[in-house]
């Protein structure tokens, strides 16, 4: 299981919204391609549609956790932003504080989880080039779940 | 008789006399035209205390999601800044910078221990019995309006620069909107997040088989919001 509960493994995908299926308005197309379906039985439904909607006017990223079939297990609002800082966290060794440039918040990436070194990393490379980076993290704790490099230009749906 | 002579000045009618002076005044007002009227919340035009306490009430009451204090002050003060403009009042900002490597940190009611790089909120000058004092409008932390002093104690730093600004400034190193574009981009962006984090702890507690306790919440309150 992932630290969200969820059957593991499960592709994570971070891109933009290009369309959304206008008819069902539970589906919704992202830019590399990838169809993805909102589970209507889920306690997210309703807050996911909001987010899908809101992600397309706006032109946010979104990460998501879907399975073969598309099927959407998390679905979580995205930003891109340029790194400022790492440092160690002095309250809980395993995590590091992440300062993000245009937020006020210390955001935190758990760096003892698999694939936490890795993400680390990568966060370390925005800091010394100004990458801009795509960062998804979760709703409740505000840990970083994932980084990616942001392309050059977003992709516009 | 022969042909009279120039009048002297002195013997000009009076209305010509008259007519001169106020040209020549009117002439001096062109010139230094009267300052404008101080707008009410500025230094020189102070409001009441009831008024200061009205203006955090219709703040609080603005779909500004104060609740979700993890993030995004400088959206909320700046929402605060627009609306409190639309009410004909002048608001300035204070802002409280975490030096780099250092975190400001907050016991929030609902939130538990929350980490920032900086907090900002906008603020007005009131008049009090002991005079004219700018208070801080921050219904993220406080339940009523306070002043720049008691707004900075419940925040902790060892490394921290309090800075007073103009309103207009709406990020850190002198970033502005005045368009308020990015303020309304981020205010979406905040109610999403508040949304989620409501609904993240609700799930949460189910997962668990907690009930939350509403009582508990309310205990939770004077942590922070000693106003």
């Amino acid at each position: 299981m992932t630290s969200h509960g969820l059957p593991d493994p499960m592709p994570a995908r971070m891109g933009w919204i290009t369309s959304v299926d206008a008819e069902s308005g539970a589906g919704f197309t992202l830019d590399d391609g990838t169809v993805c379906r909102l589970d209507r039985t889920s306690a997210w439904f309703d807050f996911w549609t909001r987010l899908v909607a809101k992600s397309q006017e706006y032109g946010w990223p979104v990460y998501v956790l879907s399975d073969a079939e598309g099927a959407v297990a998390l679905l979580l609002h995205a930003s891109v932003h340029t790194v400022e800082g790492i440092q160690p966290d002095p309250d809980d060794t395993s995590r590091v504080r992440v300062r993000l440039a245009g937020t006020d918040a210390i955001h935190f990436l758990k760096i003892d989880e698999p694939g936490g070194d890795a993400l680390a990393l990568r966060l370390h490379e925005a800091a010394e080039s100004g990458r801009p980076v795509v960062v998804a993290q979760d709703a409740l704790a505000s840990e970083i779940v994932d980084v990616r490099f942001a392309p050059a230009v977003p992709p516009s749906a | 008789m022969g042909e009279p002579g120039p009048v002297p000045l002195l013997q000009l009618p009076t209305w010509v006399v008259l007519r001169e002076r106020i040209r020549a005044e009117e002439a001096l007002f062109e010139a230094d035209p009267p300052p404008p009227a101080a707008l009410p919340g500025s230094d020189g035009n102070p409001l009441s205390l009831e008024a200061a306490g009205t203006l955090f009430t219709d703040m609080r009451g603005a779909d500004i999601p104060f609740d979700f204090a993890k993030s995004y002050c400088s959206a909320r003060a700046h929402e605060m800044r627009r609306l409190m403009a639309a009410q004909g009042v002048e608001c300035r900002k204070v802002f409280f910078h975490a030096a780099k490597d250092y975190s400001i940190r907050v016991q929030h009611p609902a939130m538990g221990t929350i980490l920032w790089s900086y907090h900002v909120a906008p603020t007005v000058a009131v008049q009090t019995p002991g005079g004219v004092v700018r208070m801080v409008i921050d219904p993220s932390l406080f339940e009523g309006p306070v002043t720049i002093e008691e707004w900075r104690a419940v925040m902790h730093c060892d490394k921290a620069v309090l800075e007073q600004t103009s309103g207009a400034i709406y990020q850190p190193f002198d970033a502005r909107d005045d368009d308020y574009k990015q303020t309304e981009r981020l205010l979406a962006e905040a109610r999403l997040a508040a949304e989620a984090w409501r609904l993240a702890r609700e799930t949460a507690w189910e997962d668990d088989g907690i009930v939350p306790d509403q009582d508990s919440d309310e205990d939770d309150d004077d942590i922070a919001r000693t106003a």
